[in-house]
């Protein structure tokens, strides 16, 4: 008797079941776009759909768009035109335009971590044209493709995801978004968008976003100067104001003289524009500081930027190549 | 005969006890006061802890067939006084930790269900965890700590990539005084429920010659793996994240990847936490049970007197949220005030008696 009691007061109680979806009433977002104009924001949605034909499955792509006071009133302008779920767990990228980036940051970040069900691990990207960009077939995955095989053979993209954007805007660090731009019925990626800690924008060339990896020690492959570096490795220390940079790459014999004055000299031409022509600290070196030396930041946190002492050492692992071929 | 416990599966309990601090709100609370330097609130607060530690072993030890009640029985001569408070505060602390972890199934498990249904359901299994004896409860402690381990392992071995030692920088920046009081108030919380297990006969366990090394034991390894523990959260996350979520292992645990075969494993690595406050609900259940039941010692009641508990739980926590201070205050007065108190009449008792014997 006890058994069947609790059996049936067991149906009763699985809770878990009584918001039950069947995965067709679920719109399954891959990429959302955020703009801000004229105090409105305006929300793009891209989303999947899996349908059978011929024993296949053929994935079909839709862009909804809607607007809003606030975010979340935009995605509940969503629901004018779908009569779906919008679900979020599977979305993969954050197109934010410059303006959304510049002035409505906080408040983009406040709305996904309180209101949206999402996963926080998507990568965020910045364009000029949302409306060109999500017009392209199969942007958001053909995007996710190039994160992933850029950084293995040119390391030009420096990838940000949503964690580590908030965890920029919290430690009020200058954030860099890698930019892509819809040209033809193709992406372009345009290399990164620096914001920084005053919302003060700067557009950075691909070759200044391979020495920003550079110094991230952010390099698998790249080119510096015709030079094929296939791997490198680079320590960024400080001691008070002194900065040492301690580069280790891995490259051929044959390019050893030209690689190291060639480096060097490209390295120190981006510390003096971006330090002291520009007085932006692109390298978040003040938040390097504030970890390795608190008390030395405290006193001098003021003036830090200005007396920064860069010392950057260059080492060469060699590899002997097969060929010799020299005319 | 009536089945002894084993060491072992104490030691499990304990484990799960002094973990519950971890998904408690405090542990935040610690975490945006003292930022970075919460390891060493954690490893003061756990230096600080092994003082209760020892007073709680001093009252099992006091007489090993005798448990806390027949213990207060025999020291007070108005002893009902300190039953009914210890009654009210272990309550407290069991609906305090029904109320975190419904919310938490809720926010993380189960978004579109009602808290008090969650807890409710929670409830029921402690209640018949309960209804089952103190032997069951060990039992289902052993089986959880060793699915308890398999999660910890998996999730080590998933992240460790993902530590960033600089994350750990810099240290020694929070204010002293904050560091005390929080490492004093982490002491107590990460012990008080351990004093609960006095309610159990020394004599009924397995070896029980053991069991005095075995507390110190097992509160310096669960103390050792919340400090690995929070390096790891905060290696990964940063101190800018970890401030922001109130379970940020739940947000390691979304990073976990296996080949990118193995992952969107969240919810599962969760359990862990439904694990601690399980055993602390069902430890607090069955201490205000066992203690409600010596207040009527001819009747065998159980199921009336455990049907009562149900619905008073579910009745306060629809009507009334307790806060973080609430929590602190019950823990205080359960793992400090009313140990204090016991402990001194003890010696007071046995001083009495020495006296009593020479002369």
């Amino acid at each position: 008797m006890k058994k069947i009691i609790f059996i049936i007061l067991s149906f009763f109680l699985m809770t878990g079941c009584v918001n039950y979806t069947e995965l067709d009433e679920l719109l399954v977002v891959t990429s959302i776009a955020i703009d801000y104009q004229n105090n409105e924001y305006i929300v793009y949605i891209n989303t999947i759909e899996g349908s059978l034909d011929d024993s296949a499955i053929e994935k079909k792509y839709l862009t909804y768009k809607s607007e809003g006071f606030t975010i979340l009133e935009a995605f509940n302008n969503l629901y004018h035109d779908i009569s779906k779920k919008v679900y979020l767990s599977h979305l993969d990228l954050l197109v934010l335009s410059e303006k959304a980036l510049t002035n409505k940051l906080d408040d983009i970040i406040k709305t996904f971590l309180y209101d949206l069900d999402n996963r926080s691990t998507f990568n965020v990207i910045t364009t000029d044209d949302i409306e060109k960009l999500f017009s392209l077939h199969n942007f958001s995955e053909e995007i996710l493709k190039f994160s992933k095989i850029n950084p293995e053979e040119l390391s030009s993209i420096f990838n940000i995801n949503f964690d580590a954007l908030i965890t920029l805007t919290l430690d009020n660090n200058n954030i860099i978004i890698p930019k892509f731009n819809a040209v033809d019925n193709s992406f372009l990626y345009n290399g990164g968008l620096l914001v920084d800690k005053n919302k003060n924008i700067e557009a950075i060339d691909i070759d200044n976003m391979i020495l920003y990896n550079f110094f991230k020690n952010n390099i698998l492959r790249t080119t510096i100067s015709n030079i094929l570096v296939l791997d490198n490795h680079t320590v960024l220390k400080t001691n008070k104001n002194t900065i040492n940079v301690s580069i280790l790459s891995n490259i051929y014999k044959k390019d050893e003289k030209k690689y190291h004055t060639e480096l060097k000299k490209k390295l120190n031409t981006f510390i003096n524009y971006y330090y002291k022509t520009k007085k932006i600290d692109i390298l978040n070196l003040e938040n390097l500081i504030y970890k390795n030396d608190y008390h030395y930041y405290k006193e001098h946190r003021e003036s830090l930027l200005d007396t920064l002492d860069f010392r950057i050492d260059i080492r060469t692992s060699l590899i002997d190549s097969e060929v010799n071929y020299e005319k | 005969m009536k089945n002894k416990y084993s060491l072992f599966s104490l030691d499990t309990l304990m484990f799960f006890l002094i973990s519950s601090i971890t998904s408690s709100s405090w542990y935040y609370i610690f975490i945006t006061e003292n930022k970075i330097d919460t390891i060493f609130v954690i490893i003061i607060g756990s230096v600080i802890g092994i003082i209760p530690i020892f007073i709680y072993n001093q009252i099992m030890n006091f007489n090993k067939e005798n448990n806390l009640i027949d213990n207060l029985n025999s020291l007070f001569k108005t002893p009902i006084i300190l039953k009914i408070v210890l009654v009210l505060v272990s309550f407290i602390m069991m609906i305090i930790a029904l109320q975190e972890i419904a919310s938490f199934i809720n926010i993380y498990l189960l978004k579109n269900s009602n808290t008090l249904i969650i807890g409710g359901i929670f409830l029921l299994l402690g209640i018949y965890t309960v209804s089952k004896g103190f032997n069951t409860i060990v039992k289902a402690s052993i089986i959880c700590f060793y699915l308890f381990v398999f999660i910890s392992i998996l999730s080590f071995v998933g992240t460790i990539n993902l530590v960033d030692l600089g994350n750990l920088k810099p240290l020694f920046i929070s204010d002293e005084k904050s560091l005390i009081l929080n490492s004093v108030i982490y002491s107590f919380l990460s012990t008080a429920p351990l004093f609960m297990l006095s309610i159990i006969r020394k004599k009924d366990i397995e070896k029980e010659k053991y069991l005095n090394s075995n507390f110190y034991k097992t509160y310096i390894s669960a103390s050792i793996f919340a400090t690995i523990e929070f390096i790891f959260t905060l290696g990964i996350l940063g101190i800018s994240l970890l401030s922001i979520y109130k379970y940020p292992a739940i947000n390691i645990y979304k990073k976990i990847s296996f080949l990118d075969i193995f992952e969107r494993v969240e919810s599962f690595f969760a359990v862990k936490f439904l694990f601690y406050s399980f055993f602390l609900i069902v430890v607090s259940l069955y201490f205000s049970f066992t203690i409600c039941k010596s207040f009527f010692p001819k009747k065998k009641k159980d199921n009336i007197l455990l049907g009562i508990i149900f619905l008073v739980t579910v009745f306060i926590s629809y009507f009334y949220k307790f806060n973080s201070n609430i929590y602190l205050i019950s823990f205080y007065i359960l793992g400090i005030i009313i140990p204090t108190i016991v402990y001194l009449k003890m010696l007071l008792y046995n001083n009495k008696l020495l006296r009593t014997k020479i002369s």
